[in-house]
């Protein structure tokens, strides 16, 4: 349908077209289900919850339409139907993609856009008819190069905008959507009887033809045709405000203008505090997150400290039991000298042993010569007896 | 042509361009309006304007023209735009004949949505691809005829009755609105005769009509 064609574009131009199809295909089944259908009834829900929205947030401007007879839908739909694409300068559309495929939401699509008309209400407020407004927002929208500028503003400014918040008007709304497009259908069934109204609008403006030619017929014709001159009635006056205006300046009309003047005084009073209560809520999300980190630091710090602590803890562990090991290493020297003094001992015992024998051996050797010599002795002197 | 004099009209008459997608609504716009036309142009989302200044016998007329999207989806949405339109054209293709069958829905769209007394137009545009013709020109004027619309052929391409045919609607959209100012100030005079009490009923709801068109 016409707005998928424009990111599938921009999808074509980034990669390969198989890629650029299954990337179309994600987008569309997860981010936008509902939007692209016969009956576009998740895109109307959200032109809804836009607007009701933009009530809240920017009564002002909408007023100020609403005097137009601009409906802010006129605005928006093409900008959440094509994502901003061809909406938006190059950059501006991509960094906004980023956001939406990080989130993985259309909530992007409410701030971006709640942003858009933050950024160019004042020029808007100063417009005078409908086509004006529109165009001057179109061609506003067009040349919002300051990315930057446009992603924080969405982003920071409007983080009251949540998924949850917007399911639950888009519950509120859905009901509506679905009863108009049920409307519409049973509108198209009955289009006969819509048919013999056109023939009816038809002869009454053949017999209008007639009139023409007829003036006396005229007035007769007219009231008997009133009601159904109470459109072009309602765009006479419009077009002839501007002669009729002032003829009645009546006390009533005073008052009128002065209650629709402290009306629109008490509506901006309401922006501004909600303005106020958004950036409050901003600020003290901001401050809480610093206190988080302050905090988060604090406990490293902490974590830290003991660490140091437990490794000093393991290192006089350490000590000790080397002090235990040297402990018994010199126990063990000890014992070695010990063994050392009683081995020199038995060797010196050993060596006296030794000597001993060997000074006994002789000794002994001798004896037994003398023995044998005795006998010897004693054998020679049996023999030589 | 194309008076750039802002504020200065006498009448702002709202003319909405309707059809099938892709039929050159937006060309015909844009030829009108700035007197161009672009072959790449991209589909129309939503709506867009352009307003031309013009002088309708003697009085200054400012046209606002609203370009709709055509595709068959939009039309929940695009319905809202013909609110306040005193005139519509009507475009279809010649050279697609789906487009001029889909006249018929097109008709019922407005008859539902739009105001009653609305200035239809219809419009055989791409009359420069005669070669590829597929809807003839007696079958344009014969429906246009049975529904009483007014029909011409144009051609945003070669600017073929392009001006002639929004000074076409925009004649007969103020003859009937001059009209209708005229018996509304015969009513104002009747109003000041007294003893007729209608008459001062009439006064009334459009001075009352009026109001509610301004706080809209």
């Amino acid at each position: 349908m016409q707005a998928m064609n424009f990111f599938a574009g921009l999808l074509l131009l980034l990669m390969p077209e198989e890629n650029a199809f299954w990337t179309l295909v994600g987008i569309i089944d997860d981010y936008f289900d509902g939007y692209y259908t016969e009956e576009m009834i998740e895109s109307q829900v959200d032109q809804l919850v836009f607007e009701e929205l933009m009530r809240e947030r920017f009564p002002r401007l909408v007023n100020h339409l609403d005097y137009l007879g601009v409906q802010v839908e006129w605005i928006s739909t093409p900008w959440f139907l094509s994502i901003f694409v061809n909406i938006l300068p190059w950059e501006s559309v991509l960094r906004i993609w980023d956001v939406i495929l990080f989130e993985g939401s259309r909530v992007m699509l409410f701030r971006t856009a709640l942003a858009l008309m933050e950024l160019h209400a004042p020029a808007i407020v100063t417009t005078k008819d409908a086509a004006d407004a529109i165009t001057l927002l179109q061609s506003l929208a067009g040349s919002t190069f300051d990315s930057s500028q446009l992603v924080l503003t969405a982003c920071m400014g409007f983080l009251a905008v949540t998924d949850d918040k917007l399911n639950k008007l888009r519950e509120k709304h859905r009901q509506t959507v679905l009863m108009i497009v049920g409307e519409r259908a049973k509108g198209s069934q009955v289009s006969e009887d819509s048919k013999r109204i056109a023939s009816k609008l038809y002869s009454f403006k053949q017999n209008r033809g007639q009139d023409e030619t007829d003036p006396a017929d005229d007035d007769r014709n007219m009231f008997k045709l009133e009601p159904r001159f109470s459109g072009l009635d309602e765009l006479l006056c419009s077009l002839n405000s501007d002669l009729e205006v002032g003829t009645f300046p009546s006390l009533q009309d005073q008052v009128d203008r002065m209650k629709i003047e402290l009306c629109t005084l008490l509506e901006e009073k309401r922006a501004a505090v909600l303005r106020a209560e958004e950036l409050e809520i901003a600020l003290t999300e901001l401050a809480k997150e610093d206190n988080r980190q302050e905090l988060n630091a604090k406990l490293y710090i902490e974590q830290l400290v003991q660490e140091v602590a437990d490794l000093h803890q393991a290192l006089a562990v350490k000590k000790e039991q080397e002090a235990a090991v040297v402990k018994v290493l010199v126990h063990l020297e000890q014992e070695q000298k010990v063994l050392e003094v009683a081995r020199r001992n038995a060797e010196k015992e050993a060596a006296a042993l030794r000597e001993a024998n060997s000074v006994l051996q002789p000794r002994m050797k001798a004896n037994d010569n003398n023995t044998i010599t005795v006998f010897i002795f004693a054998t020679g002197a049996n023999v030589s007896r | 042509m194309a008076h750039r004099v802002d504020h200065e009209y006498e009448y702002l008459f709202k003319i909405v361009l309707i059809g099938d997608s892709g039929v050159g609504k937006s060309n015909i716009l844009s030829r009108y309006t700035r007197n161009e036309f672009c072959l790449e142009s991209k589909s129309t989302i939503g709506v867009e304007f352009a307003t031309r200044t013009l002088q309708v016998e003697g009085k200054a007329v400012k046209a606002q023209i609203w370009d709709t999207a055509g595709q068959e989806r939009y039309r929940a949405i695009t319905s809202a735009y013909y609110r306040g339109a005193v005139g519509a054209i009507l475009v279809y293709d010649i050279t697609k004949r789906q487009t001029f069958d889909n006249v018929q829905r097109w008709l019922r769209e407005l008859r539902n949505h739009a105001d009653s007394n609305i200035v239809l137009m219809m419009a055989g545009n791409k009359s420069d691809l005669n070669h590829l013709r597929a809807v003839s020109e007696q079958d344009g004027q014969a429906l246009a005829e049975k529904e009483g619309l007014s029909f011409l052929e144009t051609s945003a391409l070669d600017a073929t009755n392009i001006q002639k045919a929004f000074q076409t609607i925009l004649t007969e959209v103020y003859h009937i609105v001059s009209k209708k100012a005229l018996a509304a100030q015969e009513a104002k005079a009747n109003a000041s005769i007294p003893g007729q009490g209608t008459t001062i009923n009439v006064a009334e709801t459009s001075g009352n009509t009026k109001k509610g068109c301004c706080s809209t």
